[in-house]
C-alpha cells in the first residue's frame, strides 16, 4: 500500500485488484489498459512494486535455461522403437 | 546444450505434426518416427529437469515414445500432438520422481503467505545478480515438489502458453496459473534465503 500518505479505501481496492493480476502481468495476459493500471499501482505500493520487477526478473532468467542437447536423443529412441510392434488400436 | 525452437511449430511446407500421427495410427512407423525427430530432443529436455540424471532423462524419453507408440490410437487429434506427447513424457517424469525417495515435500510452498514478502532486490544491479545466481536457480528449481516444478518448467522455462501447460497438466487454466505462480513465489523465496538482501 502506498506508505507516504494516508491509505484510502480506493488504495485498498486497487492494491487488491492489482495483486491478483501480478502473474497475468508477466505472463503478457492483460489488456494494455489492465497493465497500465497494474503499473501505475506498483508504481507506488511497497509491497505490490518489488513483487513485480522480482517476478519479471525471475521469469526472464527461467526462460534463459531452455536448452536442447548437443547430441540429438532421436536416434536411440528409434532403435527402441524399431524393436517394438505396430501401434494399438 | 544449444537453445530450443517453438514448440508446436514445423518447419514451413512441413507435414502437420496431426497429419503424421493419422498415418503413424494407421501404423506408419516412418511418420511416427518423424515425430520423434521433431519432438524427442525437447521432450528430452523437459525431462531431464525430473531426473536424477541424464541417463535416466533419456531413459524416460524412450519409454514416453514407446508409450505414446502404443497408445497412438487413442490420439484423436482434438488436442496439438505436441500436448499429448508432453503429458506422456510428463507422466512418465512423475513416476519416476515418485519412484525415488528425493520428491521433495509441498509443505514448503503451500505454507502461509510469508512467501509473498517483497524483494528489495531492484534495478540493474538485481538483474546482474540473477545471472550470477544461475545455479542457485537451478537449485531453487529442483527444490520444489513436482507439481509445482511441472507448470514453472512447462511454462517458464519451455515457453509453452498457459492454455498448452494446462492441457499437459490436465488442469483448469486457474489452477494451473495457480500452481504457477506459488511455484515462482517459492523459487523467489529460496532466492532470497541464500542471498538475502
Amino acid at each position: 500500500m502506498p506508505g507516504q500518505r494516508p491509505v484510502t479505501v480506493r488504495d485498498r481496492i486497487e492494491h487488491r485488484w492489482a495483486r491478483r493480476r501480478l502473474n497475468d502481468y508477466v505472463d503478457g495476459g492483460l489488456t494494455a489498459r489492465q497493465r497500465s493500471r497494474v503499473e501505475r499501482h506498483a508504481g507506488i505500493c511497497p509491497e505490490c512494486g518489488p513483487l513485480q520487477r522480482a517476478l519479471v526478473e525471475l521469469v526472464q532468467a527461467l526462460s534463459q535455461f531452455g536448452a536442447l542437447p548437443e547430441r540429438s536423443v532421436a536416434p536411440a529412441v528409434i532403435t527402441r522403437l524399431r524393436g517394438e510392434h505396430g501401434p494399438h488400436r | 546444450m544449444h537453445r530450443r525452437g517453438e514448440p508446436g511449430l514445423e518447419a514451413p511446407g512441413a507435414t502437420p505434426d496431426e497429419q503424421l500421427a493419422e498415418r503413424a495410427r494407421d501404423g506408419d512407423r516412418a511418420a511416427f518416427e518423424e515425430l520423434v525427430h521433431r519432438h524427442a530432443d525437447r521432450l528430452y529436455a523437459v525431462i531431464l529437469r525430473f531426473t536424477a540424471s541424464a541417463d535416466e532423462a533419456e531413459e524416460a524419453t524412450q519409454e514416453a515414445f514407446l508409450r505414446a507408440w502404443r497408445s497412438i490410437g487413442g490420439f484423436e487429434g482434438r488436442s496439438q500432438f505436441f500436448t499429448w506427447l508432453y503429458r506422456i513424457g510428463i507422466n512418465e517424469a512423475k513416476r519416476r520422481a515418485q519412484r525415488g525417495s528425493t520428491e521433495p515435500s509441498t509443505a514448503s510452498v503451500e505454507q502461509d503467505r510469508v512467501q509473498e514478502l517483497p524483494d528489495s532486490r531492484e534495478g540493474p544491479q538485481a538483474h546482474a545478480e540473477l545471472s550470477d545466481l544461475r545455479g542457485e536457480l537451478q537449485a531453487a528449481v529442483r527444490a520444489l515438489p513436482f507439481k509445482y516444478r511441472a507448470p514453472l518448467i512447462l511454462r517458464d522455462v519451455e515457453g509453452l502458453s498457459t492454455a498448452q501447460a494446462a492441457e499437459i497438466m490436465g488442469l483448469r487454466e486457474a489452477a494451473f496459473k495457480s500452481r504457477l505462480h506459488r511455484a515462482r513465489l517459492a523459487v523467489r523465496r529460496a532466492l532470497d534465503k541464500d542471498y538475502p538482501a
